[in-house]
């Protein structure tokens, strides 16, 4: 370029090489796809809040000092950690949206992170109250072994009769002494509640349970404590049809 | 052409940015505002050959043309371009390399902010003065640099800057608060007689 005369050559550019401003609909389509992206990214930031609140409000707080050596161990061994990196990973994402759309640049970080959490805690609640939590926590089982290592761990916790804890689906009653379990990964146990502390409400059948003992012989497993498992609704559909179960008087004492 | 620059007179920047869609010589018209003082922005935060600088500011000049449908009329056009343009140095250079040898102070203002925001002696020398300041920016660190040539040398306020530089004014304030400290403590390990 010579004699400075930048404005002149540019302009003779722009003509030769018939350049021309690209259309408004380019940039709308833009600024929209952000925007819906950020919102997407709230709301899957929201539904992870709730299930980690479904999950934290139904977790063992009634027994904690029997499956665990202290409430810090026990927290930190129950925590929805799968949940909690999912929010966070949304909040980012949201937040990445945000801070690009128009006047994104506007707003300082933090309020932009704290709006995405204040309004993922808000909408959060909101879809716990309605039960959304209940049912994504339900949705994503698929693959039960990942769900009960990863996702929900308390799952996991549960099934391991060797360490005096088993969890099941109540599904049949023998007599007042004897009832059969079915595990979560399917295996029948006959279960001897003699000398079981037991729920104050009735425990029905196909109702999922958590029971503190020992293991006894093959798949005998004597109960010291029942539990009604709460926020593991899904353990229902263990018990099979229930057709099948002519039985429905309550297991009481 | 002749006609078109002179139904430029008494028109806005915003005004222009809708004719430049329709005619494309009316941007020749925002091309001639901004020239000047753009190249010596380039030259401020990029210390690069005068060829190159005049390349950096024809391909920031095609951006804006190809782009003039997304100008947001919430800002300034000034800041727009600008903002352009320091995002097209860093594409181009990856890095602000401020090295001014000295540096010409476009207006009396300028000059005053500067002497009036760092407790500079208004007798000083302005050639000595223009030297030194070049001399400490060139120390700073990026990002101090280029938030002090805005609001020393191009003569931007807060909320331009924030524009330009696409950061929340907050960060801005905190950044020249920074910038300051740095340039005052530059002067004084440097022993200048500011």
């Amino acid at each position: 370029m010579s004699d400075n005369n930048v404005s002149q050559d540019t302009l003779k550019k722009i003509k030769n090489k018939d350049i021309k401003p690209k259309p408004r609909w380019h940039f709308l389509l833009k600024d929209y796809v952000v925007w819906i992206f950020g919102f997407i990214s709230l709301l899957v930031g929201s539904l992870s809040f709730s299930v980690v609140l479904y999950m934290l409000v139904n977790n063992d707080w009634d027994i904690y000092s029997q499956i665990s050596n202290s409430l810090w161990q026990f927290i930190l061994t129950t925590l929805p950690y799968f949940w909690l990196l999912f929010l966070l990973i949304f909040i980012g994402v949201a937040y990445y949206n945000f801070r690009h759309t128009k006047g994104g640049y506007k707003i300082a970080v933090h309020k932009l992170i704290a709006g995405s959490i204040i309004f993922s805690i808000l909408f959060g609640s909101f879809l716990y109250k309605i039960g959304v939590a209940q049912t994504m926590d339900g949705l994503v089982i698929g693959n039960e072994y990942f769900y009960k290592k990863v996702i929900n761990r308390r799952a996991g916790a549960w099934s391991q009769p060797d360490k005096g804890l088993l969890a099941g689906v109540l599904i049949y009653v023998e007599d007042e002494e004897h009832v059969t379990v079915k595990g979560l990964d399917g295996e029948l146990w006959q279960v001897d509640v003699t000398e079981a502390e037991l729920p104050l409400l009735p425990v029905e059948i196909s109702m999922p349970l958590k029971i503190i003992g020992e293991v006894q012989g093959d798949n005998i497993f004597k109960a010291k404590a029942i539990f009604p498992m709460k926020g593991m609704r899904f353990m229902k559909d263990k018990g099979g049809p229930h057709s099948m179960l002519d039985i429905k008087r309550p297991l009481e004492r | 052409m002749v006609n078109v620059m002179f139904n430029c007179k008494g028109k806005t920047d915003e005004e222009l940015v809708s004719l430049a869609l329709g005619e494309a010589d009316y941007f020749l018209c925002l091309m001639k505002r901004y020239e000047a003082k753009l190249l010596r922005y380039i030259n401020r935060i990029a210390n690069i050959r005068q060829e190159d600088a005049e390349d950096v500011l024809q391909d920031s000049f095609i951006k804006v043309y190809e782009n003039l449908n997304n100008f947001d009329d919430k800002l300034k056009f000034s800041s727009w371009i600008y903002r352009i343009v320091h995002n097209q140095v860093i594409s181009n250079f990856r890095k602000l390399k401020a090295r001014p040898q000295q540096i010409d102070w476009d207006s009396e203002n300028i000059l005053n902010n500067l002497i009036a925001d760092f407790n500079i002696s208004r007798e000083i020398d302005r050639e000595y003065l223009s030297q030194k300041v070049a001399q400490v920016l060139e120390e700073l660190d990026d990002k101090y640099q280029e938030v002090l040539i805005l609001k020393y040398l191009e003569d931007k306020n807060y909320q331009e800057i924030s524009d330009i530089l696409k950061k929340p004014m907050g960060t801005i304030a905190t950044l020249l608060s920074r910038a300051k400290q740095q340039f005052k403590k530059v002067v004084k390990d440097k022993k200048f007689n500011l």
